[in-house]
């Protein structure tokens, strides 16, 4: 980590270390940044003369700002079920003592992104589905009588895309915790705080930083999302990237299609944003 | 000067990776003038690929030596042909598979050649319809009514699309489709309530999102694919499906206890394009020529289930499959062409409103 402490990045001139980054920043300007930059003057053209028409009709159809909603609401609710399932098992890989337990534990958190989306979206539907493992079990148990339809619902969505996302909850949050300075918690319990207390006015301020992050990346990541929703979801889940893809793929309606795609990344910004308010993104450069 | 060879190694990376980037593209301009030494079909995949490689392309290659080699990619045709013409990098040769509304307008966007009809003759005894500036037909995919021969035994079974829209003669949770193109899912609703064929384009949205209203809560499974469709009537998740006749036929043989109702049963023709600017247009016309040919579609059907475009095909089919097969005399009456009905273009020319009134719809 000393490559990155202010002392040595000052032996590089402005000039030097921009040289260093140059080819990495060709690479994104080139392949990143000029097709997304080029999205916005495709976006205002319609029939090859500029016109705001592909926005006015965003906003005047009704469909898009309501399936625009829908989607933000969506990755509000996955974001927060990740939170509040995947902190505590970051908690527990940070603060296990036995190595092969926490690397057993560690395989576990990270074999969904070993495995395509496409083949886990699958996966749950063979669990969600009226003849599936969930009904199968709750029938046979006696829980219930009729089977429950979970499959094409956005219950089924959120479950799918949550444990698609769980890995980038856990891990910012658990690379936090671990690098915990372990002497601030042992001075709180020294000077009377309970392991509560402790936990709530030391290791979880700290850790606020991987939670930041880890926050960011699914939202932003679940925003996008295409496939788990096509698949596990109905019409009642059409998330906005679908959108996109239609106006793409079928109608050939790529400046709309960039229309829909620069209001989606604006909406971000702003999202983005608000959150940097409430919760300090700073938080996550400086430790 | 202790820095110089720090800067002489940074330029040379910076040099290596300008001509990466000027290259890329330029790579993509060379395969487009390149002449290539086979065809590439795009092809849907999955047992509908298996069955052209082995009616078609494998004895085509067999014939005249030109290597026909099979490309999966489904849903993003028109987005991959749009970008193959905006790069000039032409990756295919053929499409295949796709009905007359998106090929027509991937036609008007420039992304077709004009099919070259003294290349491709043997056109006598295709459907009506099958020969298009763009593109020849190559089977026909039909969309009927399916039901639950369980819940539904003889006596009270559904007839038509009315009985799928009443709920209360015939309860029961159903499938529809919600892919591409949702004007024919509209027609149905218009049918279902007394309009012939003839006079359901242009659509009466009022009136049929009336009728779609009435059975929305009872769709159970609004399916993207065939593969879910097949699933759900295997499972008897639903009691009665507007579905394709190729699912429907593969879905009985899986063993899902289902019966088509050919009654207002119609069809859509798939057909086969070749790409503009493509290197290897004469040998693709070519391939467009032999696969109209009756025995090979009579192979083709035999694998995947779909009819063939040539109505001669039905005659080298064995006895058992003649039947079922729209296009045998005692059928191809019964059943009619969705693209040739009065106004049938209107849909066509409309594509995004009636998709976008669509959407809305289905969204809430």
């Amino acid at each position: 980590m000393k490559l990155f402490e202010r002392e040595s990045i000052n032996h590089y001139s402005m000039l030097q270390s921009l040289l260093l980054a140059g080819p990495l920043l060709l690479l994104l300007g080139i392949f990143y940044l000029y097709p997304l930059l080029s999205l916005f003057p495709e976006s205002l053209m319609k029939e090859g003369h500029f016109s705001w028409e592909h926005y006015q009709h965003f906003f005047r159809e009704p469909l898009y700002p309501f399936i625009l909603l829908r989607t933000i609401r969506i990755a509000v609710y996955v974001t927060v079920i990740c939170f509040l399932l995947g902190y505590p098992v970051a908690y527990f890989l940070a603060n296990i003592r036995r190595q092969q337990l926490a690397t057993l534990l560690m395989i576990c958190v990270l074999l969904p992104f070993f495995t395509s989306i496409l083949v886990r979206s699958y996966a749950w539907i063979v669990i969600f589905q009226t003849k599936g493992l969930i009904n199968n079990l709750l029938i046979s148990l006696g829980l219930i009588e009729n089977p429950l339809s979970i499959l094409y619902t956005e219950t089924a969505v959120i479950i799918g895309m949550v444990h698609i996302m769980m890995p980038f909850m856990i891990l910012p949050i658990y690379s936090v915790l671990k690098n915990l300075d372990r002497n601030l918690l042992r001075a709180a319990r020294n000077l009377g705080a309970s392991a509560a207390k402790a936990f709530i006015k030391v290791t979880f301020p700290l850790s606020l930083p991987g939670v930041g992050a880890g926050v960011m990346f699914t939202f932003i990541l679940s925003l996008g999302f295409f496939i788990t929703p096509a698949l596990l979801g109905g019409p009642k889940t059409l998330m906005i990237s679908t959108l996109i893809e239609q106006q793409i793929n079928r109608l050939l309606n790529w400046d709309f299609a960039g229309a829909i795609s620069v209001v989606l990344l604006l909406t971000t910004i702003v999202v983005v944003a608000i959150f940097d308010k409430i919760v300090g993104l700073d938080k996550i450069y400086k430790e | 000067m202790t820095r110089t060879p720090f800067f002489r190694c940074l330029w040379i990376h910076l040099l290596i990776g300008l001509f990466v980037v000027t290259l890329a593209p330029m790579s993509g301009l060379d395969n487009a003038l390149a002449e290539r030494d086979h065809i590439v079909v795009q092809t849907w995949g999955g047992k509908l690929g298996e069955a052209q490689q082995k009616a078609f392309f494998d004895p085509f290659a067999a014939e005249t030596g030109i290597k026909v080699i099979g490309v999966e990619a489904g849903v993003s045709v028109g987005g991959k042909l749009a970008a193959m013409q905006r790069s000039n990098n032409i990756e295919w040769d053929i499409t295949t598979g796709e009905y007359q509304s998106y090929n027509q307008k991937y036609y008007d966007n420039g992304f077709f050649t004009e099919i070259d009809y003294s290349v491709v003759t043997d056109t006598q005894n295709l459907v009506a319809g099958s020969t298009q500036k763009w593109g020849v037909a190559q089977y026909l995919e039909g969309v009927c009514l399916v039901y639950n021969t369980k819940v539904f035994p003889e006596g009270r079974q559904p007839k038509s699309y009315a009985d799928f829209f009443d709920v209360e003669k015939f309860p029961g949770p159903r499938a529809m489709h919600n892919w591409g193109g949702p004007s024919d899912n509209l027609a149905i609703a218009l049918m279902a309530d007394g309009v012939a064929p003839d006079d359901v384009m242009p659509i009466d949205f009022d009136r049929a999102f009336k009728m779609m209203d009435k059975i929305k809560p009872h769709v159970k499974v609004w399916y993207t694919s065939g593969a879910q469709l097949v699933q759900a009537l295997l499972d008897e998740e639903v009691v009665m499906a507007i579905s394709t006749d190729g699912r429907a036929k593969s879905a009985i043989s899986m063993g899902a206890p289902i019966k088509i109702v050919w009654n207002q049963s119609f069809y859509y023709l798939a057909y086969n394009t070749v790409v503009k600017n493509s290197p290897m247009t004469a040998a693709a016309m070519k391939l467009l020529n032999f696969c109209n040919r009756p025995e090979q579609q009579a192979v083709f059907t035999q694998v995947i289930g779909y009819t063939g475009a040539n109505k001669k095909a039905v005659q080298y089919l064995p006895e058992s499959l003649q039947k079922e097969q729209s296009t045998h005399p005692a059928n191809i009456d019964r059943v009619f062409n969705f693209m040739m009905i009065k106004n049938a273009e209107w849909a066509v020319d409309n594509i995004e409103m009636i998709d976008e009134k669509w959407n809305s719809w289905i969204a809430r």
